[in-house]
Order: structure tokens, then sequence, then C-alpha cells
């Protein structure tokens, strides 16, 4: 009841007209950023992360937020116009949208979409808002040996199902974790890496390598991007919803809305892993699982409502533990950094009113959204037809004007290019570059809380196992790092049969 | 020098990189009595990467390495031409300001990307420019406070 009452609270402060333009804001660009392949949500939220900070307080969360839901909803336009996905997790929708659109059904296609992805979005967010708070009351009783049990296993699972490679994947949070120790050392009072230079005693500000590792990397990285397929032709009126797809669709609806939120909590598996999920068990538990593939409305929601719900999900472990599960979250979080909040258990004690308004822009940012997409989805599919040639030299100022608002200072966006610049070498590379920025976000954390707890312990390694909790997430993250060993046994017996 | 001799390379520098974090951690103390030392995080991530990269070397040599995408010279070599010109916008906005540096920046990146360019998509791309710097500077000064600097012109 109290939840309730907190995020109605929360609703009636994020209607407020700053906040509420601020949303909308981030929405209408997270749609764009969404159906524009190549951009995702990640590039989306690093881009505007310099800007929206300047909006402070609520305002920038609401925009940045924004700008991620929103490309989880625009992501689908593309997949079902055009058969390409705007985002990764849109990959799924196409597989029946674009054949749906094939056979003149691209409205119908659409309105599910919209539909499911405003389902999964309420799901998702409903999670959020009664798990969060709860969530971070029990983590007030951790101590530096619990945060550390609970860092590794989140980062271990997210090196281990982040990437194609996982060695890569642990040595690209090996470099993260090194970036996290440059500056000056909290513990010993020494400086670290600084190489002399002034610039790096406070260390890495961990959103300019954010914008350089996502924004710039995605621009040198989809240079070769072109849309040259004619639009399926829809009218306006046939994007509307229809009652009788949301009755035949409700199971994969309802899967795809819990699994997808289950699914979205877990560090590092994110929306992708999501969508195939619940459009492979929507496919399973069907009765003509045949028709997954030749554009059936059903095939569109699963994956649509689990993207949606697992966007939501994975904030619960960013606001309530301040330990980001995605890229997304990450850059997140670095706008929280920016605003002056410290995400983790302690912000629902010393801020409840920022975290229950942000919140509540967060369910009137979906609703919005639900006409937002419909009103814009002609604007959006004709935007992916503006050459890059003129949206990239907008970017890529829109980075420099940002990065250096951050600290009105152009040695930021020396960084930005620098890590830019590492960001395409390890993307080709396949280095994945989500473990790295988790690295330098959760490295100064992690080696704080293993030098207390050393400190406390007097240097006995023992106590990371005496304790239950701390035990039960070591056992987890051993689990985790045997994963890949275990399905390899498994794929090598079954090839023995 | 073709993607996998690029990796095997990355993988060599990353294994002196991971050798360098373990001596300079040393240096820096790892265990001082009971207290963890600056260095002993420095040590860890060291050997991680060190012993970690070795793996990765001996993969790419082996050639079990398999790298999913490559890069055609039309997009590496529009790549490092955008590289630089936001290098020389670093450069050059104590002499010409931000706005008219990023103005400059955005017309050569335009025309780098630019498959055709005639009088059309010059004057369009002329006009998202001026309308971008323009708006940047509002947004940025007027709107947000960030003290934007100036060139010689004056803006």
């Amino acid at each position: 009841m109290e939840t309730v009452s907190f995020l109605f609270a929360g609703i009636s402060s994020a209607l407020d007209l700053t906040i509420l333009l601020s949303t909308i804001l981030g929405a209408i660009l997270g749609l764009l950023i969404g159906a524009l392949p190549g951009l995702g949500p990640a590039a989306g939220v690093a881009i505007m992360l310099p800007v929206a900070a300047g909006l402070g307080g609520v305002s920038a969360i609401a925009c940045l937020g924004g700008v991620y839901y929103g490309a989880m909803f625009g992501g689908a336009i593309t997949s079902i116009l055009l058969g390409i996905p705007g985002d990764a997790p849109a990959v799924m929708t196409t597989l029946d949208g674009y054949p749906m659109a094939k056979k003149g059904q691209a409205g119908r296609a659409l309105g599910m979409s919209v539909f499911s992805s405003f389902i999964g979005g309420i799901f998702g967010v409903t999670g959020l808002v009664l798990l969060a708070s709860p969530v971070a009351k029990m983590a007030l009783a951790f101590g530096p040996t619990e945060m550390t049990a609970i860092m590794c296993f989140a980062l271990s699972l997210l090196s281990v199902l982040g990437g194609r490679n996982i060695i890569k994947g642990f040595v690209a949070l090996g470099i993260g974790f090194w970036l996290g120790c440059v500056g000056l050392d909290p513990i010993a009072g020494i400086t670290r890496y600084t190489f002399g230079t002034s610039h790096l005693f406070d260390g890495f500000d961990f959103s300019i390598i954010a914008v350089g590792l996502f924004g710039l990397t995605a621009i040198f990285t989809t240079l070769e991007v072109s849309v040259d397929k004619p639009a399926a032709s829809y009218s306006f009126r046939s994007l509307m919803p229809r009652i009788p797809d949301a009755i035949v669709s409700r199971w994969q609806l309802l899967i795809g809305s819990i699994l997808g939120f289950f699914i979205g909590v877990l560090p590092g598996v994110g929306g992708t892993a999501a969508t195939m999920l619940s459009y492979g068990l929507a496919k399973r538990t069907s009765s003509k699982p045949k028709l997954y593939g030749t554009g059936i409305v059903q095939g569109v929601a699963a994956p649509e409502s689990a993207n949606n719900s697992a966007s939501y999900a994975s904030m619960i472990p960013l606001f309530s533990l301040g330990i980001p599960g995605s890229a997304t979250t990450a850059v997140l979080m670095g706008g929280l950094l920016m605003v002056g909040l410290q995400p983790g258990p302690l912000l629902f004690v010393e801020q409840p009113e920022f975290v229950w308004s942000v919140f509540g822009s967060f369910v009137v940012g979906n609703i919005a959204l639900v006409f937002l997409t419909l009103i814009l989805t002609p604007l959006l599919a004709s935007a992916l037809y503006v050459p890059i040639g003129y949206l990239y030299p907008i970017v890529v100022s829109i980075v420099v004007y940002g990065v250096f608002a951050i600290d009105f200072n152009m040695y930021n966006v020396t960084v930005a290019i620098v890590a830019g610049v590492v960001g395409l070498i390890l993307k080709k590379l396949d280095y994945p570059a989500v473990p790295l920025i988790l690295g330098l976000v959760l490295g100064p954390l992690l080696e704080r809380n293993i030098r207390r707890t050393l400190i406390q312990s007097q240097g006995d390694l023992s106590v990371f196992i005496e304790r239950p909790i701390s035990l039960l997430f070591f056992i987890a993250t051993l689990l985790v790092l045997l994963l890949p060993f275990g399905m390899k046994y498994l794929k090598r017996q079954k090839d023995g049969r | 020098m073709t993607l996998q001799n690029l990796d095997r390379l990355i993988a060599g520098i990353l294994i002196l990189f991971g050798g360098w974090l373990i001596v300079s951690g040393l240096k820096m103390g790892v265990m001082q009595g009971y207290v963890p030392g600056a260095g002993l995080f420095p040590v860890i991530i060291g050997t991680g990467i060190a012993s970690l990269s070795v793996i990765n070397l001996i993969r790419a040599f082996a050639g079990f390495e398999k790298l999913s995408e490559g890069m055609s010279m039309k997009s590496l070599f529009q790549a490092i031409v955008i590289i630089a010109i936001l290098l020389a916008v670093v450069i050059s906005v104590p002499f010409l300001g931000l706005t008219l540096s990023t103005f400059i920046a955005m017309l050569l990146v335009g025309i780098v990307i630019q498959i055709k360019m005639n009088l059309r998509s010059s004057i369009l791309l002329l006009s998202v420019s001026i309308v971008t710097a323009v708006g940047c500077r509002l947004l940025f000064q007027g709107i947000l406070n960030v003290p934007v600097p100036t060139g010689f012109l004056g803006f």
C-alpha cells in the first residue's frame, strides 16, 4: 500500500511540465534512435548523456530513461517495415513482422508491436516499482563482504554471457578495472597511473569514456549502413491495435512479459536474449508452431513484450544495488552520478522523492510512447531514408558540445575520441565493450569493498566464505564461470550420440 | 595488416601491459601488514590480463580465433578521416571557437561520408551544418549555461 501511494506521488510529480517535457523529448529521441539501424539504446543514451545532464535532477534521468525505452519501442518499426532491425533486441521481431508487412499487414504488425511493447513495459515497470524498494531495503544490511560477492557474481555473469568470446570478455573487464584504478587511491592516499598529468588526478570520467565507446564507435562502425528498400504500405488507421489480435496473442504477451522481466534482471543477459527465449518458448508452447516465421501477430507479441519488460527489469539492480547489468544501465548510472546521486540502497533512504518521481516518469513515458509511436511512425519510417551524410555530422556536433559541457574543457573531447578509437579496435577484434565500461564503473567499488573486508578481517580471506549471503553469491559465481565448460561438455555428449 | 595479425598484435601488447601492471603494482605495495596496499588490485588485474591474453595469443596463432566482421577499406578510411577531423576540432577551438570549429567539422564529416556530392546535397549539408551549429550554441550557451569557447571572430 505504501508503495502504491509513493508511486502515485511519483506519477504526480512526473506530470510537472519540465519533467513531462523531458520524458517526451527523451522518448521521441529514443524512438528515432531505435528506428535508425546501427544506433542502439546504449549509443543513444551515451550521446544524450551530457545534454540531458544539463536538465538536472529528475528531468535528466526521465529524459535518459525515455531515450532507453523509446529505443525499445522504435527498434520494431524498421524490423517490420524494412526487415532491418533498428537494434539487437528487435531482431526477433523481424521474423514475423516483416513477412506480415510483405503480406500487406504492416499496420497490423506495427499496432501489435506498440500494444505488446506497452503491455511488456507496464509489466516491467510494475515489477520495478514492487521489487526495487524491498531489494534496496535488504541491501542496506549488506556489508563490504556481501557487496564484493554480489559484484563478482554480476561481473562474471556479464563477462560469460555478454559476448561471443568469454576470454576476451574478461580481458575487457580487466582493462575497465585498470581504467578505474587511475587517479587518487582513496585508501592509501597515493596517485596511480596518472603519468604526472593533473587531468588524471580524479581518474577517468566514466560518462566521457561511455560517449566515446558507445556513441563514437557506433558512428565509426555503421558507415556502411544504407537503406534502399521500399517501405511496406500501411494506413494510419491500420496502426491501431486490434482487440482480436490482443486476445489471440494473450499467452505470448504473458510469456514475453514474465520471461523478459526475469531475464532482464540478470546482469549481462539483456533484452536480446529475452526476445530470443520468449519467441522460442512462445513457438514451443503454440499449437501451430510451424506458422511462426510466416507472419503471425503472436510472433511479434512475444519478443516485443519481452524486450520492453526486460528494459525496466534491468533497472532494478541499478537503482537498488548500484550495480548496472547492461551497457545502457551503465550509461544511465553515469547520468545519475552526473546529477550528483549515487545509485544504490541509500538512494531510497536519502532521496525517496527523486526515486519515485523517476519511476513515475517511467510510467508516464510508457503510456506516452503508445501515442507517440502511433503518431510518429510515418515520420520515423521516412527518417530512415535520411542519408548518414547529413545525420552523423549532427551527432558529431552534439557529441563534441556535450562532452565539452561535462567539465568545460576540450581535454575530455580528446579522451572521448581516444575511447571511440579503442572501441572501434575492440569491436573489430571481438572484445566486448560492455564488460570494459562496467569494469570502469564497478572496479573502484569492488576494490574498495575487497580492501575494506581484508582490513576488517586482518587479511583473512576466509571471511568471504564465512558469511552465508557472500558464500551463496560466490558459489553462484563459480557456477557461472564453470557454465561454458558445462555447455561444451553437454554439446560434446550430444554430438557423440 | 590483416585483422588476424592485428588481433595477435593486440594480444601481445596486452601481455606486456599485464606484466607492466604486475610490476607497477608490486612497486606500490601489495600488503602492508594486514592492510591491503594500493598495488593489490593492479597485481590481480595484471595477472588476469596477461594470462588470459597468452591464451588469446595461442588461440590466434592456432587459428581458433574466428573474428566476426571485418571493415572495408572505404569505411576504414572514412573512420580515420572522421577521427582526424575530430582531433582537428580539439586543436582549432582556441583559435576558431567551438561553434565555428564544429561547423567546419560537420561540413567535412558530411563530405567524407556523402557518396555523391552535387549542388543539392551541398546546399542541404551546408544548411544542416548551419542550423545544427547555431542550435547547439543556443542550447548549450543559452539554455544550459555552458561557457562555450569563442574564437577570433568573437563567436
